[in-house]
């Protein structure tokens, strides 16, 4: 019998039969070289960059428990996405050869969970990292606060990941049900920072630091310590399905799909299946506008999702008008980027209109009306959270004008998304090689190409914030930017 | 347009219809008639035309020579007209991820009949059509919870609780089991009784014998 020390080391080197030992070495070198000419200096100039005065006093005192809030939405995310894609995933072949075996899958899933951990951490004290670099060079701040913050940020960061791997092991109704009771303790738990981020590093009372720190690892062992159970309450067809889904993905990503890449994680519809969906009575438009929104809550973590991407892609752009001009961009960024991600999760009917568009009819309107009854659920999503944050903004003292320019921007959000889920697949012509001094430049092109609709979203929201800051007057502009939106889909659709 | 169930017009006309594209010959030259009532079965091997042909009468492509016709009218897949008598199924129809089998089949039957039908009525004609494709035990389940023959056999629905004086269908017998092929044969030979017009291209010579009132072999050509 095959000594179960040794079977993982073997069954790893029969899925891996190309890797050799130089591959490992070439890799580490590219990375080391990447990291050293692009990455340091990216770094760095990220960290100058946030030195305007403005910036740092936004840093060093952010609002009352900003950290916190940003660290509750990294842990439920986390949950959330785990049910999806989980850290602990293996290639399809491991998956049956080795998570299947009889060795226990807290040894066997370990090192695929740490790989992921370590790359939520690394992320986590990069992040850190650049705060922490550009309040050293604007305002001197001691090394031993750095040290203090890059340690917190690593806690938080692998605290992060033992609540990703959390999410994939438990079920989809338990998933839910965590994802809430970890916002609700994210949110009723002290702040992270409760002083800020420059106060809070105890410089005045040294004792704060070791009792932060404390508190902090002992946070992180406790969830350590949930690990091999964790792992090894890992079921294996969904372990299976995790893994296929990844591959599928990287094959798809592999050859510039990167929509068909996403569109492998999007879950599965699994509740609600008696609710009545079709109404009998309604217009078709509001038919279709039912339906789909039952359709959202048959993924309730997708559909919850996407309805808190867009009211905070709402109060993005509100109170990217309360910040400084300076840093308006960096809200009116995230806004656009999320944004355009949210209202991806209720673009299903544009694509699946799409999906038929070339086929023999099947629906009684046509393609352009069914995409137009599609319209109606995302776009009454945008205006109720831009109405929402108005009123948040408009509570907090921010001018109206905000609230308005966050409704125009989600409606347009919306219209970007519709053209963008009517582009059908990567066109091959792109991917005809371009010469070029540094080699095939056709890259670049498949490259904007797959961003375009982001590229637009973050074009939009940044444009009309900054827009709207100058003259209020330039909101006008959205009528012309949405008919170019149309007309850009309904071309894509008479083509498709 | 008008219907032309009752009528002994030609409901389908192909008169030396060809396809080439970039010198490829997709479809050699053919000439068929189907009347009401009449069920044409194309047959031949793979890359013979087949699904060209059906393409050209679902509107979707053009003839390079030759004409089509369908119910006196040149297929324009942006007429209404058209769109509303011929139903088609070429590969599997698109299927919403996050409706059931019955909510999918009552929606496209909604998005045709809204105005005409009372309230309830949907549900009924959603199950008759369950009923009839042998599918009645899926009608809850959502699209990734079925197999692939039983995905044709819902695909098959679909595109059947649509109205529609032409029915054109691309291999129906893909993915079933001798039995299913059988059943969605008798199945299509009873709607060809019913008055509907069909065009089958099938390898299936169950589907020839039992609907099949014309072939059409492309092989020979």
């Amino acid at each position: 019998m095959t000594g179960p020390l040794r079977l993982p080391a073997r069954v790893r080197r029969a899925a891996r039969p190309s890797g050799t030992p130089g591959d490992r070495w070439s890799a580490l070198y590219a990375v080391a070289i990447v990291t050293l000419v692009i990455g340091f200096p990216l770094v760095r100039s990220g960290a100058h960059a946030l030195t305007h005065p403005e910036v740092v006093r936004f840093l060093s005192d952010p609002p009352y428990g900003s950290p916190s809030l940003l660290l509750t939405v990294a842990v439920v995310s986390g949950i959330v996405v785990g049910g999806t894609i989980g850290p602990a995933v293996l290639r399809p072949f491991l998956t049956v050869h080795l998570a299947g075996n009889h060795l226990s899958r807290a040894r066997t899933l370990l090192r695929p969970f740490l790989l992921a951990a370590a790359g939520v951490t690394a992320a986590s004290v990069l992040l850190m990292g650049v705060v922490a670099w550009s309040l050293r060079l604007s305002i001197g701040l001691p090394f031993g606060s750095i040290l203090v913050q890059l340690g917190v940020s690593a806690c938080a960061g692998w605290v992060v990941a033992v609540a990703w791997l959390c999410g994939q092991s438990l079920s989809a109704p338990t998933r839910a049900i965590s994802a809430v009771v970890a916002a609700v303790i994210g949110v009723l738990l002290p702040p992270v920072f409760p002083h800020g981020l420059a106060a809070d590093t105890g410089l005045d009372q040294p004792s704060l630091i070791g009792h932060g720190l404390a508190a902090w690892g002992a946070v992180a062992v406790l969830s350590a310590a949930l690990v091999p159970w964790l792992l090894t309450r890992l079921r294996g067809p969904e372990l299976l399905d995790h893994a296929q889904r990844r591959d599928a993905a990287v094959a798809a990503g592999s050859v510039g799909e990167v929509g068909q890449a996403l569109a492998t994680f999007r879950p599965l519809p699994w509740c609600g299946r008696r609710i009545e969906t079709i109404r009998e009575g309604l217009p078709f438009p509001l038919a279709v506008a039912y339906r789909d929104v039952i359709g959202a809550m048959r993924t309730p973590a997708r559909g919850a999702t996407a309805l808190a991407g867009t009211l905070t892609t709402a109060l993005l752009l509100v109170s990217a008008f309360a910040l400084p001009v300076e840093l308006a961009w960096v809200s009116a960024t995230a806004g656009g980027f999320l944004g355009f991600a949210s209202f991806g999760a209720m673009s299903d009917g544009f694509r699946s209109t799409v999906e038929g568009a070339g086929r023999p009819r099947l629906f009684g309107v046509s393609s352009a009306s069914l995409f137009l009854a599609h319209s109606v659920m995302p776009a009454s999503v945008a205006v109720l959270s831009g109405v929402v944050a108005s009123v948040v903004g408009a509570a907090s003292g921010i001018p109206f004008v905000a609230g308005v320019t966050a409704c125009v921007c989600a409606g347009l959000l919306v219209l970007t998304r519709a053209a963008d889920s009517a582009r059908g697949p990567l066109p091959v012509r792109l991917l005809t090689p371009i010469p070029s001094p540094l080699g095939d430049a056709a890259g670049v092109r498949v490259v904007m190409w797959q961003i375009e609709g982001t590229v637009v979203s973050i074009c939009v929201t940044v444009g009309f914030v900054y827009a709207a800051r100058f003259t209020p007057v330039a909101l006008a502009a959205a009528v012309v930017v949405a008919v170019m939106l149309v007309l850009w889909t309904a071309r894509r659709l008479r083509r498709g | 347009m008008t219907p032309l169930a009752h009528s002994r017009d030609p409901v389908v006309g192909l008169d030396e219809a060809s396809v080439v594209f970039h010198g490829s010959v997709l479809l050699p030259p053919v000439s068929a008639v189907a009347h009401p009532g009449e069920a044409l079965a194309v047959t031949g091997g793979n890359g013979t035309g087949k699904t060209t042909l059906l393409t050209l009468l679902c509107g979707l492509a053009t003839p390079t020579t030759g004409t089509v016709h369908v119910e006196g009218c040149v297929p324009d897949e942006r007429s209404p007209s058209f769109r509303r008598a011929v139903a088609g199924m070429i590969g599997l129809p698109p299927f919403a991820r996050d409706l059931t089998v019955r909510e999918q089949l009552r929606l496209v039957a909604l998005s045709w009949s809204a105005r005409s039908t009372g309230l309830g009525t949907l549900g009924l004609l959603a199950d008759d059509w369950l009923e009839r494709v042998g599918i009645p035990h899926l009608a809850d389940r959502f699209p990734h919870e079925l197999s692939a023959g039983q995905l044709q056999l819902a695909g098959l629905a679909l595109t059947l609780i649509r109205p529609s004086s032409l029915l054109v269908l691309d291999e129906p017998e893909q993915r079933l089991d001798s039995e299913r092929c059988a059943h969605v044969a008798g199945l299509l030979a009873a709607l060809r009784d019913e008055g509907r017009t069909l065009v089958v291209a099938t390898h299936s010579d169950d589907i020839v014998r039992t609907v099949g009132t014309k072939t059409l072999d492309l092989s020979s050509r």
